[in-house]
């Protein structure tokens, strides 16, 4: 008996109903995502002290390399007390933060995090889940706007522009993989690459290519964290934040690089493959997940930022135009997927 | 086991698109800053794509939020960015509320009368999605005279702001 049909059982709700209520609260959603965050931004911390001759956190839990340094910090955060400038629109200021996270969170109802666990499984999985994370960028807009300074307004003018660029290249890589298995449904995506045994990316490395840099730019990562841009901008529209809502806006695209590693995951590294069992295939695609992530945060130490108008080139004029070529490959790997 | 079943369930997403669809073209019409009216236009939109998807079109649905919100709501989010017009209008317009909400009740009605979510259509036929409006003569009517009602007052508004208004 699985633990969601146990826990049904004595719930007294149905199966089809208990699934999309887990799937964003438990895993592969909230509660897995905190660890995972946690970890992501001290990994990140300690390797970009490292490549730059730093010890990065130490001082809170010292033996373990300062790995509790960041829960340290999100004690803090969430006891501290919100400050809503006096000049910002104070309703769309608080509620902004709330909606962005919950449109990502939403996410994790149709993301699979292994074999049978899932919320809800559709035909246009693929296309929902894009489709919920292209929501985000026009509540960041709001974000910026609602605090009423120069800087957040800049951050969410470059929100704009470059979420556009990205999100282009992002549906066209995962249109052409859907195009390659034939589906778009994410559990028949890793069906289909169980069965042929080859994973996605090695049948169609362009398409894999292009979501991976396309979630670079979706999520703020250097070489493309514009919106950030911590030197010139403070925090862009994040910049009035304080307390838990800026632990929100935080994780907002923390959590938007773990649902888009963990559809990486699914659409072009096979997924739970070789596993097939739910806990140990669950474990494959956290795993997965949590190594796509590192190398993503990894980039920050041997990157520089982009300007806005290399961006702007690159995605528009070079990888839109690779997106071609990976239709066109799709086109020709299909075979191996039928 | 409670007695919560597809049927029920489905009955009450409908009833909560309505609301929202109401809700969003409401709030775009009476809010008073423009980016207010953007986020009330993203949730009138979002009730679109659920009754879209409620309707059976699900992939219509959800190209409906990336081609609509993910891309025109957030362009228009850009300009007023851009242009920094959030001017609030100088009088309450009770007329504009009116008007909207007789807009929004004429373009519902046929769809909370004839529930074209259990007719499972295949593919998207505009006929077939206009004919439970044009069943009824009398929605035909209001729709026609709704929509002339509202280009008179865009065309009136543009005249009023181009003139001698503008410093």
């Amino acid at each position: 008996m699985s633990p969601v049909s146990w826990l049904s059982s004595h719930l007294g709700l149905p199966d089809w109903l208990l699934r999309p209520i887990l799937a964003p609260l438990v895993y592969p959603g909230l509660l897995a995502f905190m660890p995972v965050a946690l970890f992501i931004i001290w990994a990140e911390r300690k390797v970009t002290a490292r490549v730059q001759m730093r010890v990065g956190p130490l001082y809170v839990s010292r033996r373990l390399g300062g790995v509790l340094q960041l829960l340290a910090d999100g004690v803090r955060i969430a006891f501290q007390e919100v400050i809503v400038p006096e000049t910002a629109e104070k309703y769309s200021f608080m509620l902004a933060p709330i909606a962005a996270f919950s449109l990502v969170a939403a996410t994790f109802t149709v993301v699979p995090g292994g074999p049978g666990v899932y919320g809800f499984d559709s035909n246009i999985s693929l296309l929902i889940a894009y489709a919920l994370i292209s929501l985000s960028p026009i509540v960041t807009v709001v974000m910026g706007w609602a605090s009423n300074n120069k800087f957040s307004q800049i951050g969410a003018g470059r929100e704009i522009i470059v979420s556009i660029a990205g999100e282009v290249t992002l549906l066209a890589s995962l249109l052409a993989a859907a195009m390659m298995y034939g589906s778009m449904s994410f559990n028949a995506i890793v069906e289909a690459q169980n069965d042929a045994g080859i994973p996605g990316i090695v049948a169609n490395p362009v398409a894999a290519l292009l979501f991976f840099i396309a979630v670079l730019l979706i999520t703020d990562r250097v070489p493309f964290d514009l919106v950030l841009g911590e030197q010139e901008i403070v925090q862009g529209p994040y910049t009035e934040y304080t307390g838990i809502l800026f632990a929100l806006t935080m994780a907002l695209d923390y959590a938007k690089l773990y649902v888009l590693m963990l559809m990486f995951t699914n659409v072009f590294l096979g997924g739970w493959m070789p596993f097939n069992t739910p806990l140990i295939g669950s474990l494959c695609v956290f795993t997965k997940t949590l190594v796509l992530m590192l190398i993503s945060v990894f980039l920050r130490s041997v990157y520089g930022r982009m300007r806005l108008d290399q961006v702007a080139y690159l995605f528009w004029a070079r990888l839109l135009p690779l997106a071609l070529a990976a239709f066109s490959l799709s086109a020709v790997m299909h075979f191996l997927y039928r | 086991m409670i007695g919560l079943t597809v049927s029920s369930l489905s009955d009450a997403a409908f009833i909560i698109s309505l609301l929202a669809l109401a809700a969003g073209s409401v709030g775009v019409v009476v809010a008073r800053k423009a980016l207010h009216m953007v986020s009330w236009l993203v949730v009138a939109s979002l009730g679109v794509a659920s009754l879209l998807a409620l309707s059976g079109y699900g992939y219509i649905s959800v190209f409906h939020i990336v081609v609509y919100i993910g891309t025109a709501i957030t362009l228009i989010a850009m300009v007023i960015l851009m242009l920094g017009c959030d001017v609030e209008p100088r009088a309450w317009r009770p007329g504009k509320l009116l008007l909207s909400v007789f807009a929004a009740a004429v373009l519902q009605t046929p769809v909370l009368l004839y529930k074209p979510a259990y007719l499972k259509m295949e593919g998207l036929e505009l006929r077939k999605a206009a004919q439970p409006l044009l069943q009824c003569w009398l929605c035909t009517v209001l729709v026609v005279v709704t929509v002339a009602t509202v280009v008179i007052e865009a065309v009136a508004i543009a005249r009023s702001r181009g003139g001698s208004e503008r410093p």
